[in-house]
């Protein structure tokens, strides 16, 4: 049971009309959009006041906490992003359990620091939450651009996983720039970017991810 | 190729690597390598061969813009079947056809299943068909990657984006099921 051998002329004749970048080419195309994505939310860090909004707060604890955030985006992008050596990218489970994860693991993260210093003021965080969901979503919106049509097999949970990542690695800039750790402004302020960003993804990835005719 | 003969999946991996890097005539081996297992796994879910054809088609088409994204030292196998397989699902939505699956592609599977005093082939062919189309589509497909298109448990997992002790429930629920089929009919043939 062999395709014919016709075939063969059209696959290779439809390759050779259609430009493909190579890999180095598709790795720069890809660093450039993620760099500019990554800026996105600085101007308003500046624009908000920078480092100095979270003076209240003892500096080395603003370093801890962005630290430990860091490594919580580190490993959520790590199985969001990055495929492995597995081109048709993580199973499902992988996927469901950092869009799950990457919530609850921020709150408690966040809220075991609370009891370690008095907050300087109370905020309801809608300034956090805007702040995460800028940074977060410009990375988002740079991984559905970057990977648009390339993905084989549950493109929702990608999306979804994709969103919750980036809205870890959001959050790291409002870390360091928010000194409030109460439990109530880190879920409107900390932990909903990420669940708005996660369910925007899954949304998004449906649309945008799956591999369609051409 | 896969599972038995890892030697052209790793083949099959290097051209992809190659044709990644952008050596263009790699991306005829790749063809040649993949072409006849892609093919087959795209008739039995079409039942037509032009179709089978013009997903094949679509299939390198969709290699060969992603080109990019290949990974160095990545099993090509699982990602070539997963795209095949997407292309089949939505050209399935699209025309709301009946898939017709051919009992010739089962005849290892009756073999394995089926103890010849019991059954003639072509018989258990049609029981194991029909069995088939039954099942879940995530279930059959396991099944199919595993004990039809030669994958290992590792490529089939892969190839569905699932993990292989996913995997290896699925296959083993169809194969009771299967047996549990041929069973019935054969005890039923017995006593008609």
């Amino acid at each position: 049971m062999t395709p014919s051998a016709s075939l063969r002329e059209r696959v290779l004749a439809d390759a050779a009309a259609r430009r493909a970048r190579t890999r180095a080419e598709g790795r720069r195309r890809a660093a450039l959009i993620y760099a500019l994505a990554a800026l996105a939310g600085l101007p308003l860090f500046v624009f908000w006041g920078g480092f100095a909004h979270a003076k209240g707060r003892p500096a080395a604890f603003t370093v801890a906490i962005a630290t430990g955030a860091t490594l919580l985006a580190v490993v959520c992008g790590t199985i969001a992003w990055h495929r492995g050596r597995s081109l048709v990218g993580r199973p499902a489970q992988a996927l469901v359990s950092v869009t799950l994860l990457a919530p609850m693991a921020t709150y408690a993260w966040l809220v075991s620091w609370h009891a370690r210093y008095v907050d300087p003021f109370a905020r309801v965080g809608y300034r956090c939450l805007t702040m995460t969901l800028l940074a977060g979503g410009a990375l988002l919106a740079a991984a559905l651009y970057v990977r648009k049509r390339t993905v084989a097999v549950h493109a929702t949970a990608a999306g979804a996983a994709l969103g919750a990542a980036a809205g870890t690695f959001g959050g790291v800039i409002v870390d360091v720039w928010c000194p409030l750790t109460v439990p109530p402004h880190v879920l409107v302020g900390h932990v909903l970017p990420i669940v708005l960003l996660a369910a925007a993804g899954a949304v998004a990835g449906r649309l945008a991810l799956p591999i369609r005719e051409r | 190729m896969p599972g038995g003969e890892g030697g052209e999946a790793r083949a099959a991996s290097a051209a992809m690597d190659r044709y990644a890097t952008g050596d263009d005539a790699a991306f005829a081996t790749l063809y040649d390598l993949l072409a006849p297992k892609l093919f087959a796994f795209l008739l039995r879910r079409t039942g037509e061969r032009a179709r089978a054809e013009d997903l094949v088609q679509q299939t390198f088409l969709q290699m060969h813009c992603a080109r990019e994204t290949y990974v160095t030292g990545a099993d090509v196998v699982p990602w070539a079947f997963a795209i095949a397989r997407r292309l089949a699902i939505d050209a399935y939505r699209r025309s709301k056809r009946e898939i017709a699956q051919s009992d010739a592609d089962f005849g290892g599977v009756v073999a394995e299943l089926a103890p010849e005093d019991v059954l003639g082939t072509k018989q258990a062919a049609t029981i194991v068909v029909e069995t088939l189309e039954a099942l879940p589509e995530a279930q059959r497909v396991a099944f199919e990657l595993i004990k039809v298109d030669g994958l290992s448990l590792a490529q089939a997992a892969e190839t569905l984006g699932t993990t292989v002790t996913a995997v290896k429930l699925r296959a083993h629920r169809t194969y009771e099921a299967l047996r549990g089929a041929l069973r019935d009919d054969g005890a039923r043939g017995q006593v008609g």
